[in-house]
């Protein structure tokens, strides 16, 4: 069978071969255009021109003919010959016929796959990695001295092993055999290109054969088989790709994700003496098993700084059959005693942080869980004694509204604060509000605060609104409440809020009030507006996920009388939503939020006063404020990226970590894992932060150094490396087949791939003989033909003295 | 109008005949150009040779009477003188379609191209300028498949110029360019006919020049020979070819045109080339071997050669001719 190694793609091979197809075409064209393009000779002595061609016509036109065909065939193979095609001839060296690669060399490159999936354990018990490792040694093993091997290493981020290619076979051997498999997912298509161009690079021996060895386990979550492999990493013809096959799914159970709903604690010990918790959710997935009943153990474990776990809690969850996804969610206490013994380390801010770390039973019979890498998992959350809230009000008291004392200030702070206001004006309470003039307002009032919540915006100057969008990048809240006092000034602030934080919002010019819009309904309760308890259109915010189990019965008592008009318009890339909207026709939006830098910006669009609102004055107003900031400033972005780092992934860290130079990663002995110790990972300084050199190829907890600083990070598996199902073998072969040519390889006798080579015969070399002996013959044919006593003909000398002659005068 | 030679030019070569305008200038040069080198001249000692004495008799003219040996012998002598006679000398010249062909071009010549007529037209006038000048009586004939004009047979001392004017006057427009035209002539070569015309009209035994490339079949060759042995005639066959269709030198593929409407053959000229000169070298062996059956001397002419060769055949033919007893007392 003759293969064309890239003949299935439009490479540059393809159009060499096109081009040679459509040459081979020349001569008969050349053969029709000079019919019509003949010089016209008059002649006298036409009788015996005629008398020799009716003699001699059927031998001229079989000459004609004949020469045509072996022109034809002279361009035709030498198309064929450019597109290097390859004749398979197994058993032919056997049989001694011939040994169509005696004294060639050969190069071969193995891509060695050590991603996380490779750490599955066979029913054996064997690792496959080990196995992919054994197949590796006995292929560099059955090479002939001047074989030269390089070895690649695939998974993300790929690297070699042992690249140029070298003839070192024993330092190949040496360095397999201390390997270890990584954590990150396989990138295959990575290590191809890489492959490809060093075997482009030293492709000055065109003779020299190369093989390509693809030794991976190919579970599910090795390869995306949905994207298609690089145009790169083609080889050209002369390669031939041998592919390891794949191996049959293996049940695994994993975390998938693990995360607290909030990643910021209050851990204020007041005066119940109760300890903070963190709610954490955990996300179990299980591969290759969908059978019912059976268990899975899971540990959440606080950390120490050492890391060694210093509270430990276990939770079991029972599968039902076909279940392949759990979600658990669970409260951790964080007792403050632990913390503080545990010298997890104090901010600057007076906060700290704690890593928790969930894991799960390893199978030791691999019957459930083949794959124990991925059980374990880490977050960090961040305990803050109290939340420091600035309520931007006007300097001028009077002009604060209402006679009774209750102005929109007022009903705030206590809802924020009521004990301090009561019983413990000592400020002994999580939340500590700080009062600032709206007219005023600097970045230094705003350095350590939390929230900055604003009754009066129509007092902001250009200063002020300035300062609060700062806020909001640096991770701040920036909350607003529409003022209750009218001064015609509704349109101006309303317009500063959205130039200042880049928002497509509409703000109307003017006060809404109910009973103008619903003048025919004669009933009083009809003409205030609710707001919208519908489970299903006004879902529970996502923020306010504590509050889900009483949200519609909260939502129901309140009432709004007064309230500006606030349309917000989806726009791509912006994420801004409305997590309150009234019941009426338009659902109009009441309560809006948008991202801002690390921060948020919200709008209520009514006044927090009785005159507006019953809102103050119903059970929502407290938990609502309470929530919104603890869980705004719980998920900040900032907080989030410290958890959502991943193995094989190059690290980013903020403005907060200037100082550090490196990071280290924190052992975890009660971790039984093959991995080695990790090297520290150098940090380079950018315009925005820190990044990291390389990437962490590890999961765990990494702390800054040099020291000292409290600053972790916790860096996750990428959950899909971890599928150990089979992948879907059709699918792989039509991924393979886009690469060019390709053929399986042999897990108990891979060095037959090597023995198998020389049976598959390169035609390029005889075909480009053939045509050389076709110009030969053809020019003969012509010679005996035609011009055999012509006196001009074209012998070589003449052509030998043609060029001669031109390089006398060049 | 000539062109300024140098003392080396050689007359007889077709290059430079092809530079002279008019056919009489060229046949002057040509019969110069042979006769340079010869012992004796053309113009001397014709007619006036001594054969023998007689005695006188009544009515003899005494203008005659040799007074030497009446000195001597008291006797009267007549001086008796050996006069030669008048050769009639026919030239036959083809005009056919064929005779049209050149292959030398006007680029090699500098003035037009030399064509198989040119040649043959050319060889005429000087025999005819040589024959003259001999007191030879000398007739034209230019025919294809017919006679297309005939001039008398003459020694008159204007006559050659008659012939030149017929050589020129001759309506052979026929040439190559006109042939790729489009334009073939239909006048082909009829020699048995041709002879037969002539032989009726011939009654005094003549040397017949025949210029001709002799695209006619040997058959019909064959029964003019015949006829004109019958006749008692003498016959030179000048056979006028090209160098080109004696050689075909072609290479690149051609559409060939027959210059007396055979029609047109496109082919590759080197792969039919052997076969060609096959043909052609048989029918020449053919003509050759028919004219030197019946006595007749026969010289081929390549049309880019020298005309030296075919003047001095007739020459020596002539002095022969004369040697067996043309002569008369």
């Amino acid at each position: 069978m003759i293969y064309f190694a890239d003949i299935t793609t439009l490479g540059l091979t393809t159009g060499i071969a096109m081009a040679g197809a459509a040459a081979m075409s020349a001569p008969i064209v050349i053969h029709l255009l000079t019919r019509y393009r003949r010089r016209r000779e008059a002649w006298g002595a036409m009788r015996f021109l005629l008398e020799a061609f009716k003699k001699h016509r059927t031998r001229l036109k079989l000459e004609q003919i004949l020469l045509l065909v072996v022109r034809c065939l002279i361009v035709g193979l030498l198309g064929l010959a450019l597109s290097a095609p390859m004749l398979e001839m197994r058993g032919c060296s056997a049989l001694g016929m011939i040994d169509p690669i005696a004294g060639r060399s050969r190069v071969v490159h193995l891509i060695l796959d050590d991603s996380l999936s490779t750490q599955t354990f066979d029913p054996d018990g064997a690792m496959r990695f080990e196995q992919l490792k054994k197949t590796a040694m006995a292929v560099i093993e059955s090479l002939d001295e001047t074989d030269r091997v390089a070895v690649w290493l695939s998974a993300r981020p790929c690297e070699a092993l042992l690249a140029p290619a070298s003839v070192d076979h024993a330092a190949a051997v040496a360095a397999l055999r201390d390997l270890k498999p990584r954590f990150s997912p396989n990138d295959l298509p990575t290590a191809l290109v890489l492959s490809a161009k060093s075997l482009t690079q030293s492709s000055a021996d065109a003779s020299e054969q190369a093989l390509v060895m693809v030794l991976s386990d190919f579970a599910a979550g090795s390869l995306a088989l949905d994207q298609a492999p690089p145009a790169q990493a083609d080889h050209d013809n002369r390669v031939s790709m041998w592919i390891a096959r794949p191996m049959s799914g293996r049940a695994n159970v994993q975390i998938q994700s693990f995360a607290p709903r909030r990643r910021l604690i209050l851990n204020h010990a007041g005066a119940s003496g109760a300890s903070p918790s963190a709610a954490l959710e955990l996300t179990l997935r299980r591969y290759d098993n969908e059978s019912a009943d059976e268990q899975t153990q899971v540990t959440l474990a606080v950390m120490d700084q050492q890391g060694q776990p210093i509270l430990v809690r276990q939770r079991e969850h029972v599968w039902s059959a076909g279940q392949t996804t759990a979600t658990m969610q669970m409260d951790l206490p964080l007792a403050a005693n632990h913390t503080t013994t545990s010298a997890i380390g104090a901010a600057s801010s007076g906060g700290r942080t704690v890593v928790i770390r969930a894991s799960i039973e390893s199978d030791p019979l691999n019957h459930t869980d083949a794959l124990f890498a991925d059980n374990h998992a880490w977050t960090i959350v961040e305990l803050q004694s109290k939340l420091r809230v600035a309520l931007i009000d006007g300097s001028v008291l009077f002009d604060r509204g209402e006679s009774t004392g209750l102005y929109s200030g007022k009903w705030i702070s206590m809802a924020l604060t009521p004990l301090a206001m009561e019983d413990d004006p000592a400020g002994d309470w999580p939340v500590e509000i700080i009062q600032l003039s709206a007219e005023n307002l600097s970045q230094n009032q705003l350095t350590g605060i939390d929230a900055a919540l604003t009754v009066r915006p129509d007092r902001l100057g250009d200063q002020g609104w300035s300062t609060l969008r700062e806020f909001s990048n640096r991770g701040g809240l920036a909350w607003f409440f529409t003022p209750t006092q009218d001064h015609g000034a509704s349109a101006i602030w309303g317009a500063k809020l959205t130039e200042t934080f880049d928002l497509t919002w509409r703000i109307g010019l003017h006060r809404l009030e109910a009973d103008q819009t619903a003048e025919s309904d004669s009933s009083e309760e009809a003409v205030r507006w609710s707001l919208m308890t519908d489970p299903d259109r006004a879902a529970t915010p996502e923020l306010l996920r504590m509050l889900a189990a009483d949200w519609t019965s909260l939502l129901e008592p309140v009432r709004i009388d007064k309230r500006i008009a606030l349309d917000v318009q989806q726009t791509h890339g912006v994420d801004q939503t409305v997590w309150l909207r009234l019941n009426d026709t338009a659902q109009s939006p009441l309560l809006a939020t948008a991202s801002v830098g690390d921060g948020r910006v919200m709008l209520l669009a009514t006044a927090i006063d009785t005159s507006w609102t019953n809102l103050p004055t119903k059970p929502l107003f407290v938990p609502l404020m309470h929530e919104t900031l603890r869980s705004v400033l719980g998920q900040s972005p900032r907080l989030g990226r410290l958890s959502e780092l991943r193995v094989g992934e190059t690290l980013s860290l903020d403005a907060d970590w200037l100082g550090a130079e490196q990071l280290l990663h924190q052992s975890d002995q009660s971790i039984d894992s093959a991995a080695p110790d990790a090297a520290p990972i150098m940090l380079k300084r950018t315009e925005v932060g820190l990044t990291s050199a390389k990437s962490a190829d590890q999961p765990g907890v990494y702390t800054a150094a040099p020291q000292p600083t409290h600053k972790r990070l916790a860096v996750n598996l990428i959950p899909r490396a971890g599928d150990t199902r089979a992948i879907d073998q059709t699918r792989l072969e039509s991924w393979l087949n886009a690469l060019g040519q390709w053929d399986w390889l042999d897990h108990q006798d891979p060095a037959a791939a090597l023995r198998m080579e020389p049976d598959r015969l390169a035609l390029a070399r005889p075909l480009l003989l053939a045509v050389l002996l076709l110009v030969i013959v053809e020019t003969m044919l012509a010679r005996w033909f035609s011009h055999a006593n012509t006196r001009e003909v074209t012998t070589l000398a003449q052509l030998t003295g043609w060029v001669r002659r031109l390089h006398r005068t060049s | 109008m000539i062109e300024p030679q140098t003392a080396k030019t050689d007359y007889l070569d077709p290059h430079t005949l092809a530079t002279i305008a008019t056919i009489d200038l060229r046949a002057r040069m040509i019969v110069e150009g042979v006769m340079i080198g010869r012992h004796r001249s053309p113009y001397q000692g014709f007619s006036v040779e001594f054969a023998q004495h007689r005695q006188y008799t009544h009515g003899d003219d005494i203008r005659r009477l040799d007074w030497k040996v009446f000195g001597r012998t008291d006797k009267l002598y007549l001086k008796q003188y050996q006069q030669e006679t008048n050769l009639d000398l026919l030239l036959l010249v083809d005009a056919s379609g064929s005779m049209g062909y050149s292959s030398m071009k006007p680029a090699q010549t500098g003035r037009a191209a030399w064509r198989k007529y040119d040649q043959a037209s050319t060889l005429a006038a000087a025999l005819s300028y040589l024959a003259l000048k001999q007191q030879d009586r000398v007739g034209l004939v230019l025919f294809d498949q017919q006679v297309r004009q005939a001039t008398r047979t003459s020694n008159a001392h204007d006559h050659w110029r008659i012939i030149c004017e017929a050589l020129v006057a001759e309506p052979l427009a026929m040439d190559t360019a006109q042939a790729l035209a489009g334009e073939p002539t239909q006048r082909t070569t009829d020699l048995a006919k041709l002879f037969d015309q002539i032989t009726a009209k011939l009654h005094r035994r003549s040397l017949i020049v025949l210029c001709s490339d002799l695209f006619d079949s040997p058959e019909s060759l064959e029964r003019g020979l015949a006829l004109l042995k019958f006749r008692g005639h003498d016959l030179i066959v000048f056979q006028v070819l090209d160098d080109a269709e004696l050689n075909f030198p072609f290479r690149s593929p051609s559409d060939f045109v027959g210059l007396e409407n055979e029609g047109r053959l496109g082919l590759d000229p080197a792969a039919l080339r052997q076969a060609y000169l096959d043909a052609l070298g048989v029918h020449l062996a053919a003509v050759e071997d028919q004219t030197r059956r019946f006595g007749f001397d026969y010289l081929r002419i390549n049309s880019h050669e020298s005309l030296r060769a075919p003047l001095g055949y007739f020459l020596a033919k002539r002095s022969a001719m004369l040697g067996k007893g043309t002569r008369r007392k």
